[in-house]
């Protein structure tokens, strides 16, 4: 146990973080709350109480439920995808193969790119032009005789926003690999070698042995990728632009308020983010301390 | 919206474009006629713009064809520019090299065909391939500042001090040696004492600097053609030098701007009696300097006698002559024939001849000028806010900041331009600026209800009335524009430049391939578009959601016609009757016409598909036709323009405009800034950089190209009403949700569902109860 004079001094080290954490985070938590309560419209604040009319509105408005939409597509796409193809990729490193390091910094150098950067190029290999325009993906799909396999990409109907994902997984995947990749040399060869001298095959080791004990590495892959695709904003933007079919809170919190001043609905989609964020990480945050507090 | 991202994208578009464009240009029909052609460096500085025009008044007049082309900074375009001009049969070239060492090739190539090469103002470096340099003789300008000095110095021992440009900039050295020429004897015969160069002492009885030597004593009296620097530099050396080091002093000073700081700095010197001091360029403030007594003279380099050099020398190639050379330039391979542009010593003497008599400058520039009573100069500073911080907006601006420059001379001019997100960035930092109470004196916003809705709603900006009467710009702007920028009778912003929005763009060759004329309703249109379709033509280019509703707004103009349309907006025309339905049934039958692409490209990939004839209409505000040109297509033949059907007669339009802060910190200064932003002059250099034209009527139409000029024609002559996208007849609260009702439309397809959305979005933003 420290001592009364240490603790003191300690309090007093990190206190500097911790009013500037109460200041900017969550006084400004407070204060969006309290924004997306108000009647606030047009360039001067106006705190006139509105109850939760923001929200009432934001769930009648058609946009939003786009939104909704756009958004659950997205995340299964891009979580799923991402976690399919990194562990797959893990699995394939963790092999021994020549050339290792080169090959996971290849999986892991999208990671190092912005969002934007990764839009730009994806913007131009998904063109969705066609005829004598045909160019990108598109046009590789045709040369190679796949013509199946030419779309529209994200301006497909209602699943353009999948198309977007896919660049995302691209971004991401390397990532997950890197987490998978990181668990899988975690394990103990011994309890590989046990499962062998009983019998079990490769196949059956990995479902039996490795799975169970990759699965706090899956959780935390699921988290990190589920915030990051409901916060997605920038990819959409680069790849496509703000428009409707592709929206998503983000790009609709950010319109709403500083295209259309329309302060209080943009606050109250700020607000829904972070609820529905917290929902995700706030379990996962408890899971780890207890999990660390046991250890 | 995006258009920050489709410019980057347009950029590397336009990059791999360049690459394509080296390959061989197709002969046109003109070719036998034409004798000179000109490549200057580019359109975004308005010495270019008023180089090109003076070109062509003058080579008009003495009886030649002539092509100017601009090389847009970029050499490969120069070179492209050449052949083109050689293929189309000139007999010289006048160039302007972008990059005097890149430019040999093209000039090789222009050899190669028999054509002449005038190397105009810049030379072309490294290749035999030059026939004649005209350009302003540097070592005659240092001469003639020299030469002023020594004739205003009487006995020994005047105390002189030497100050040079730019040690990096090779044309500081030939100032300073033209100047050393004519000092050296005078300060080796004891006329002059040199002060503040120990390494100029050290030399004073060489006649010839090295290259070397030259080194050693600009290095230490450099300005690097800063003001500052020349101001500290001079400070420094009046504290070195002791009270007998002055008394009458004589200043070697390379340019105007370093002039006047050195001036100010020995005027400010109590042990300083008089003063001599050099200049050059005549620039205004120096003129003024020179009327009051503060400088001593300037050398004045008329560009137009530079102009007309050229011509001559032109003139004498075409028939056949070998232009008289006085003077030899050196270019890295051959020396260049050249009969250097004279220079002209202006003083207070002969300041009204030499700059006012022969139409250089108006009088009413200048203060003190044969008794002319103007009230004093305005001081203070000035911060002007904007979001005009690349391409032909900043190079408008800057333009424009030159004209209040030479006018305001005392008042500082801040620019507080903030980039990206198509203003949107800009404007979140300024609704910052203003919630914490510290406007900028001025700010951009479009001109209309995205200025009104939002700023005069907070009460943050002043209205103008008294600024319109007191300048008449009523008398000078459309009649019918005045209520779209004013609310309640007030004026609340002064508009600089003027886009068109109901500019339908057409393909001419496939339109006439297809025996289709241009549409002047909408029921010609959707037969053309028809007809189109039918022939496998795309009848319609389109791109992503604001050009949609670029093009719903130019829909429900033609349909409505100018008066519902207008009513529309101020609440007098209902949205949910059968006429808007009308409109809107129109508007669904106009997409239907459309690529199925659109959500993908920009404004400018749809442009391009007319361009390209991979399709045959696009409805895209006038600045496509600067995307056009900067594609090297012609007006006319590559590309037609006509009132969107319907519209005829009727100008949508859209304007960048300057409004006065509530509570500015100068408002006198900010109401100067408005002035120029106002006046003839800020527009005329404004707009013809930016690529619009005068929200004025009486601009010089010979400033612009053909396009502006119908539409200044057009701009004078018609109805006016405002474009919703762009920000003039809805805030930015309805703006936004139409957008939303729009996107929402194109997703689901419902007319009716529309229209309900619409008449809710007047009713929760706009005037409708």
């Amino acid at each position: 146990m420290l001592r009364d004079k240490d603790r003191y001094l300690n309090i007093l080290l990190i206190s500097p973080s911790i009013l500037a954490i109460l200041i900017f985070v969550y006084a400004f938590i407070g204060w969006s709350v309290r924004v997306s309560l108000s009647k606030w419209k047009g360039l001067s604040a106006d705190y006139t109480w509105n109850g939760i009319q923001n929200y009432l509105d934001l769930f009648a408005d058609p946009r939003f439920q786009i939104d909704i939409r756009n958004t659950l597509i997205f995340t299964g796409v891009f979580v799923i995808g991402s976690i399919l193809l990194g562990f797959t990729l893990a699995v394939m490193l963790d092999q021994g193969l020549k050339g290792e390091s080169f090959f996971r910094s290849l999986f892991l150098f999208p990671m190092a790119i912005s969002y934007i950067v990764t839009g730009v190029v994806w913007r131009w290999l998904m063109n969705p032009a066609g005829g004598s325009r045909t160019s990108g993906l598109n046009l590789l799909f045709t040369n190679m005789g796949l013509d199946s396999l030419v779309n529209q990409w994200h301006t497909t109907p209602t699943w353009g926003i999948a198309a977007i994902a896919l660049a995302a997984i691209w971004q991401m995947s390397g990532y997950t690999m890197a987490l998978y990749l990181a668990g899988l040399r975690a394990i103990p060869e011994d309890l590989k070698e046990a499962a062998r001298i009983d019998g079990a095959n490769e196949l059956q080791i990995y479902r039996h042995i490795m799975l169970p004990l990759l699965s706090p590495v899956t959780l935390s892959a699921l988290i990190i990728l589920g915030h990051m695709s409901l916060k997605v904003f920038d990819l959409i933007v680069a790849i496509a632009g703000k428009q409707l079919p592709l929206d998503v809170p983000a790009i609709y919190m950010w319109q709403i308020t500083f295209d259309g001043l329309f302060y209080g609905r943009g606050a109250a989609v700020g607000v829904l983010l972070l609820i529905s964020i917290a929902v995700l990480i706030i379990p996962y945050i408890r899971y780890t301390t207890k999990i660390e507090a046991e250890q | 919206m995006n258009k920050k991202l489709f410019t980057l994208l347009s950029v590397l578009v336009l990059v791999s474009m360049a690459l394509a464009a080296c390959g061989p240009t197709a002969p046109t029909e003109s070719a036998t006629k034409l004798a000179v052609g000109i490549v200057l460096p580019t359109k975004d500085e308005p010495r270019w713009v008023q180089d090109e025009t003076r070109f062509k008044d003058a080579l008009t007049a003495a009886g030649y064809d002539v092509e100017i082309l601009f090389s847009q900074g970029d050499s490969a375009k120069e070179k492209a520019n050449v052949e083109s001009l050689i293929t189309k049969g000139v007999k010289v070239i006048i160039l302007t090299p972008q990059d005097g060492a890149a430019a040999g090739a093209a000039a090789e190539a222009a050899r190669a065909a028999g054509v002449k090469v005038i190397s105009y103002d810049r030379l072309i470096r490294d290749t035999d391939a030059v026939d004649f340099y005209v350009t302003f003789d540097s070592i005659s300008v240092g001469a003639a500042q020299a030469q002023y000095l020594v004739d205003n110095a009487t006995g020994t021992g005047n105390p002189l001090y030497l100050y040079a440009g730019a040690a990096s900039d090779n044309n500081a050295f030939l100032f300073f040696e033209g100047a050393w020429n004519v000092l050296q004897p005078k300060i080796a015969d004891g006329t002059f004492v040199i002060k503040n160069s120990s390494e100029a002492v050290a030399l004073q009885d060489k006649a010839t600097l090295t290259r070397d030597e030259q080194s050693a004593i600009i290095g230490q009296v450099t300005t690097n053609w800063d003001f500052n620097t020349a101001k500290n530099l001079a400070e420094a050396n009046l504290t070195a030098a002791a009270a007998a080091d002055k008394g009458n002093v004589f200043i070697l000073a390379p340019n105007d701007g370093t002039a006047r700081a050195i001036a100010d700095a020995f005027g400010a010197d109590k042990d300083v009696t008089s003063y001599a001091v050099t200049g050059q360029d005549a620039e205004k403030a120096s003129v003024q300097y020179i009327i009051d007594g503060k400088q001593s003279m300037t050398v004045f380099k008329d560009v137009r006698t530079l102009v007309d050099d050229a011509i001559a020398a032109a003139v004498t190639f075409v028939e056949g002559g070998t232009p008289k050379a006085s003077n030899s330039y050196n270019n890295g391979k051959i020396d260049v024939p050249a009969n250097p542009t004279v220079v002209v010593t202006v003083t207070k003497e002969n300041v009204q001849s030499a700059l006012i008599d022969s139409g250089y400058y108006p009088a009413s520039d200048f203060t003190g000028l044969d008794g002319a009573s103007v009230p004093p100069a305005a001081t203070g500073s000035v911060e002007v806010f904007s979001w005009w911080t690349g391409g032909g907006e900043a190079a408008g601006l800057e333009a424009m900041i030159g004209v209040f420059g030479a006018q305001y001379p005392d008042i500082e001019f801040v620019n507080a331009a903030v980039a990206g997100g198509a203003g949107t960035n800009a404007r979140a930092v300024l609704a910052t600026r203003l919630q914490a109470g510290d406007p900028p004196d001025s700010w951009q916003g479009h001109a209309g209800q995205e200025l009104i809705g939002t700023y005069v709603a907070g009460g943050q900006i002043e209205p103008l009335n008294d600024l319109y009467e007191a300048e008449g710009w009523l008398d000078v702007m459309p009649e019918t524009l005045i209520p779209l920028i004013s609310n309640d009778g007030s004026i609340y912003s002064v508009p600089v430049n003027i886009h068109r929005a109901n500019v339908l763009w057409y393909n001419p060759t496939v339109l006439a391939d297809n025996g289709v004329e241009v549409p002047t309703t909408m029921d010609e249109w959707f037969s053309a578009m028809d007809t189109l379709q039918a022939a496998g033509v795309q009848p319609l280019a389109l791109g992503e959601q604001w050009t949609k509703m670029h093009l719903l707004e130019t829909v429900l103009l033609g349909t409505l016609g100018a008066d519902a349309y207008n009513g529309l907006w101020d609440g007098t025309t209902d949205w949910a009757s059968p006429e808007v339905k009308t409109a809107l049934d129109n508007y669904a039958k106009v997409l239907t016409y459309a690529n199925s692409d659109s959500s993908s490209l920009s404004w400018q990939d749809a442009a391009q598909l007319v361009i390209n004839g991979d399709a045959a209409f696009n409805v895209m505000g006038d600045w496509a036709e600067g995307y056009f040109r900067e594609l090297g297509k012609a007006p006319n033949t590559d590309y037609g323009w006509a009132a969107t059907p319907g519209s005829d007669g009727v100008f949508q339009f859209l304007s960048d405009s300057f409004v006065l802060a509530v509570g500015a910190p100068d408002a006198e200064a900010a109401t100067a800034w408005l002035k120029i932003a106002g006046s003839k002059e800020g527009q005329e250099a404004f707009n013809p950089v930016k690529g619009s034209i005068c929200a004025r009527t009486d601009c010089d139409k010979s400033l612009f190209g053909v396009y502006l000029q119908s539409a200044m024609d057009d701009w004078s002559s018609n109805i006016v009403v405002g474009s919703l996208t762009h920000g003039v007849v809805a805030n930015d609260s309805w703006k936004t949700e139409i957008d939303t009702a729009l996107g929402l439309y194109i997703a689901d397809g419902n007319v009716e569902g529309f229209q309900t959305a619409l008449v809710a979005a007047c009713a929760s933003s706009g005037p409708c109860k």
